[in-house]
């Protein structure tokens, strides 16, 4: 019993994700590209969490797998879908969080969840991709040039905000060449895809209703630019994870359940 | 024009030296204030429902769909109202005449407040129907649909019974809240001044007939447009047609056509479809050589004039009974196509919104009638809001010019 | 290809009707050489009766979900349309549908703009007489404009007229009432199984009944009351309290037409472990809501018709939303209705600007909340739609 470990596998489709935790505490957590083997990759985070924890896959009690790869892990004991788990996980790290918005790479959800933590209501965005981060991806890597992870710190230069009216991820790429061809900054233009995102997703968010106290979640979370338009079009604090990686907390919250469901047997 | 601080004015190209429109374009543009003044309860209505009941019972005709969609987005260029609209219910994959609507409605920021929406349904767009239906629930204000049954001749006792009796349940509705009762009498005066529209309308449509074409395409695009809600004041409208109309009369006597017309022998093209946001098209097309001869899309309200007879209902009736728009589309061309005939056009522009359900769904069934009966080239196009498609309508039109001129 | 039979749940109940059905189309091809016509109809605003009366077969044409006939129906209307719509154009085009292919007729009933299209695209496209039905759609349950009942029973009576010279037969008031009595059986057996699902304990599940409802708009009407005596004689004899009870979440279904075949969100959601107890789907339990009354079958016929057929449907194409509202609340509160979701195919629009309201009214009036599923009968979002299924299934379930 006092070696009983339980685990959360959040597949997505670009990454992976696992956590691991003990008697309520969480032992580690890791995240790795999910490649095209899904069910493959959930398995091997997996291992590889374990591995740098002193336990070892028999120690795993239970394993609750989630994200749009969920249904290829035959390894877990049960599949829920990562909106309840976002809402679980963003509970058990502040229990006053109400709305959770979660941007990953191609996909946005959010999440509105009572007192309890439980899901009250959900909105996903459809088949396209803006609002997401493959929104920015592409424009990062295939227009402006500059790695992903500085998006945040450039838009935080910008002297303006450039507008940019297309809302498809294709047609704001040849948007973005016609800017900087007519002289904007690549930081004004960054600060404007950040808002471009901001809209959609606060658009999507209205439908569920926004109240605070909201948390951001996912690969985009780390992007403060994000961050901050978001903060500034609600005109509320937004709050990133800061002890736990934002792109962990589905698999956060898939443990918890996990625990639960364990605990209850 | 001290309208020309309007972003949207910016691209495009009014004719500077046609006088009598800054008045009918300021007519437009001032409706705020003057509705404080005449002090009327405002009744919003769709496009085609017909316009004279309203009067009759003592109201202000209001078209917000034309009205606050070319404020907000062709002149202020004001996009940010779709949210609004969402949260109303609507998708964003309405039409965006709607979405804009809507919006402007649910954001308070309409250009005029509404007291009550009253609108005909009838066999024509089921989407602006629900817009309405959202609008009073949402909005709690007095509502009241009235119909116009599905036209087949042979129907045409029991629907012209339908139609009077709805438009007698209309006017005990909009009496209850202007406290004007209609009378035969009332009715008569005001269908004789929707005629002097309607008359206005003609004649300006009939001067694009001559072979030097006086008056520029845009401007006669707005000015059709407007006629939906009688610009809020009937006598106004109808003068500043009229000043309009003798303006034009007289290029026509010194053989002056409008200067956007680029060419000595224009294609002559005659618009169809759904009103599009992309004002830009009517320049585009004088740009390449060619120069719009006719439109289709308010037609319905001013296809002929009313009988002034008495009884004023019977005459009402059956006028709206034949309107173009509540037949099935083959009997619609066919019956529009007289009309199209007079105006001698070379060629046919189909106008597509994306988003719009009722006419595009019969675009089809339109260009072939349209090949068939009149032997015309017909040119499809698409649009949603300003600036969206432009590039493409740009080359588009440019090629079927060419193709089609001589 | 398309394959005209239906997937029944309870394979073994449901046996005869199976065979039955498969034998409909070879029944058609020998009733038509004798002589006998078909009159396609889609709408449930158009009396069958009338067709039934004139000694014609009625058939209603809702074959869905799939993609060939949207496709092909494109060619007509836009790709920003009723994918239903397009599919009711696409699958006479392609022929390859034995029902359209053999109706000599259709009647159109002018409800939605798409209807009104299918109606002129079928006219002048596919060379068969096409009959139009008008209908008021601003009448209310207060019945403040007394005058549509009458224009809608003027309808009725010219096609009445129409259908009769079509089949060259004299139509009497006395064969209306028959065929209205024959319906009103139908209707009748059709709502004591559509009831069987509100309990826990049913021997027979919602899915089914909308299979046989589906069964009932193809085959001959006659053989099809046989078909239904039979079954509720089987199910008559089941002892539901031995029956254990089913504690899957229960769902309500609804929001646009769910067509013949159209099984794709069903699957999803009986795939993620719920039970779909009710409906409110024109192709559902609202074909068989409400009978014909008395004062039509021993009365004017016409009268029964038109006071059926005007007040008892109603669709978002007519504008009196709170009828449909208290509808939906009274449904979901007799079959403890737990969540309801809005399968609402895209570009259907007047069911779309409805959906905030019945969100509202489920929400505010019984707790219940509901899911908006927007898709058309493409397969390539089956993933993200199983998702959102799911979380809302966790969401009413309590979680865990």
């Amino acid at each position: 019993m006092s070696n009983s470990i339980v685990a959360g596998v959040d597949i997505g489709s670009t990454t992976a994700k696992a956590l691991i935790m003990k008697d309520g505490e969480v032992l580690g957590g890791l995240i790795g590209p999910t490649g095209t083997n899904p069910a493959l990759a959930g398995k091997q985070i997996l291992e590889k969490v374990i591995d740098g924890s002193n336990h070892t896959m028999s120690d795993v009690k239970y394993i609750i797998a989630t994200g749009y790869g969920r249904v290829s892990a035959p390894f877990a004991n049960k599949t829920i879908t990562e909106i309840t788990c976002h809402g679980r996980g963003a509970h058990h790290i502040s229990p006053q969080i109400r709305t959770v918005i979660d941007i990953g790479g191609q996909d946005a959800k959010v999440v509105s969840i009572g007192e309890d933590g439980k899901v009250v209501d959900f909105v996903m965005n459809d088949k396209c991709a803006s609002g997401t981060g493959r929104f920015l991806e592409s424009a990062a890597q295939l227009v402006l040039h500059v790695p992903l992870e500085d998006l945040g710190e450039l838009s935080s230069k910008a002297t303006s905000i450039c507008k940019i009216s297309s809302t498809c991820t294709v047609f704001a790429q040849t948007e973005i060449v016609s800017l900087l061809a007519a002289g904007e900054s690549k930081e004004n233009v960054i600060a404007g895809l950040h808002s471009s995102i901001s809209n959609r997703v606060i658009g999507m968010a209205k439908r569920v209703g926004v109240k605070p106290v909201i948390m951001m979640t996912g690969g985009v979370a780390k992007n403060k630019g994000v961050k901050n338009a978001l903060e500034r079009d609600l005109s509320t604090e937004v709050i990133i994870p800061e002890n736990i990686d934002p792109q962990l907390v589905g698999a956060l919250g898939a443990a918890l359940i996990a625990s639960d469901l364990f605990n209850n047997s | 024009m001290k309208q020309t601080n309007l972003p949207g004015f910016e691209r495009l190209q009014f004719d500077k030296e046609l006088k009598s429109f800054d008045g009918l374009l300021s007519l437009f543009l001032n409706s705020v204030d003057r509705v404080k003044t005449l002090g009327k309860k405002v009744v919003a209505k769709s496009p085609l429902s017909p316009v004279d009941p309203i009067y009759a019972a003592g109201a202000l005709a209001y078209d917000p769909y034309t009205h606050e969609t070319l404020m907000k987005s062709v002149f202020k260029e004001d996009y940010n109202l779709t949210q609004e609209a969402l949260d109303a219910g609507l998708n964003s994959d309405f039409n965006p005449w709607n979405l804009i609507m809507l919006g402007s409605v649910f954001s308070g920021k309409n250009e005029i407040p509404v007291d009550i929406y009253s609108t005909a349904c009838g066999c024509w767009d089921d989407q602006i129907k629900k817009c309405w239906q959202t609008m009073a629930e949402l909005g709690n204000s007095p509502f009241h649909f009235w119909e116009i049954p599905r036209f087949e001749e042979l129907t045409e006792k029991w629907a012209l019974d339908f139609i009077s009796k709805e438009l007698e349940q209309l006017f005990n509705f909009l009496s209850s809240k202007t406290g004007i009762k209609v009378t035969e009498e009332i009715l008569n005066s005001a269908i004789k001044q929707g005629n002097l529209i309607r008359q206005d309308m003609l004649d300006l449509t009939r001067l694009l007939q001559s072979s030097c074409i006086p008056m520029p395409a845009l401007e006669f695009y707005i000015a059709q447009l407007l006629i939906s809600d009688y610009a809020l004041e009937p006598e106004a409208l109808h003068s500043e047609y009229r000043k309009l109309i003798e303006e034009l009369e007289h290029r026509i006597k010194q053989g002056i056509a409008a200067p956007g017309i680029t060419s000595d022998k224009p294609l002559r093209i005659y618009l169809m479809g759904d009103e599009t946001q992309e004002f830009q098209l009517l320049n585009v097309i004088e740009q390449y050589g060619g120069a719009l001869v006719g439109c289709d899309s308010r037609l319905s309200l001013y296809y002929e004039t009313v009988k002034e007879e008495v009884p004023a209902m019977g005459a009402l009736t059956g006028w709206i009974w034949n309107m173009p728009h509540n037949k099935p589309t083959t009997a619609r061309v066919m019956a529009t196509i007289p009309y199209i005939k007079q105006q001698k056009p070379d060629a046919i522009i189909i106008s597509n919104v994306v988003g719009s359900r009722n006419l595009p769904g019969a675009e089809r069934l339109v260009r072939d009638l349209i090949r068939e009966e009149l032997k015309l080239p017909v040119l499809s196009i698409e649009t949603t809001l300003p600036r969206e498609d432009i590039e493409k309508i740009d080359y588009q039109v440019k090629a079927f010019i060419e193709m089609n001129a001589y | 290809m398309t394959e005209t039979t239906i997937d029944f749940i309870n394979r073994d109940l449901l046996e005869s009707l199976s065979t039955r059905l498969a034998q409909e189309p070879e029944r058609i091809t020998t009733a038509k050489k004798e002589g006998k016509k078909v009159i396609g109809y889609f709408c449930p605003h158009l009396p069958e009766e009338l067709i039934l009366a004139a000694d014609m077969l009625p058939i209603r044409l809702t074959f869905g979900g799939e993609l060939e006939p949207v496709a092909a129906g494109e060619d007509f209307l836009k790709s920003y349309s009723c994918p239903f719509a397009r599919s009711c154009i696409g699958y006479r085009k392609l022929s390859d549908n034995f029902y359209y292919t053999a109706v000599d007729a259709i009647c159109v009933a002018y409800t939605c703009d798409s209807m009104r299209r299918i109606q002129e695209y079928w006219e002048k496209y596919f060379d068969i007489p096409t009959f139009s039905l008008g209908i008021p759609q601003t009448h209310d349950r207060f019945r403040s404009k007394p005058h549509a009942k009458e224009y809608f029973k003027n309808e009725l009576k010219l096609l009445r007229q129409k259908l009769a010279e079509f089949s060259d037969k004299k139509v009497t008031d006395q064969d209306i009432r028959k065929s209205i009595a024959l319906c009103n059986q139908i209707r009748e057996k059709l709502w004591i199984l559509f009831e069987y699902p509100q309990s826990m304990q049913t021997p027979i599940e919602w899915r089914d009944v909308l299979n046989i409802t589906h069964a009932g708009f193809l085959i001959d009407r006659t053989d099809f009351i046989v078909e239904l005596d039979q079954i509720i004689k089987v199910l008559k004899r089941i002892k539901t309290q031995d029956i254990p009870k089913d504690t899957r979440p229960r769902i309500m279904i609804g929001g646009s037409i769910i067509g013949i075949g159209d099984h794709k969100i069903l699957d999803i959601i009986n795939r993620a472990g719920a039970n779909i107890v009710a409906d409110f789907t024109c192709t559902g339990s609202m074909f068989s809501r409400k009978r014909v009354s008395m004062p039509g079958i021993i009365g004017s016929p016409m009268d029964g018709l038109a006071e059926r057929y005007l007040y008892n449907i109603p669709c978002p194409f007519m504008t009196d939303l709170p009828k449909r509202l208290n509808r939906l609340v009274r449904i979901a509160r007799d079959y403890s209705v737990q969540g309801l979701v809005y399968y609402n195919l895209k570009y259907c629009d007047i069911w779309r600007a409805e959906f905030k309201f019945m969100k509202e009214a489920l929400y505010n009036q019984l707790s219940v909340p509901s899911l908006l599923i927007e898709t058309d009968y493409s397969p390539t979002d089956v993933g993200t739609i199983r998702t959102k299924v799911e979380a809302f299934l966790e969401m009413i379930g309590g979680q865990i």
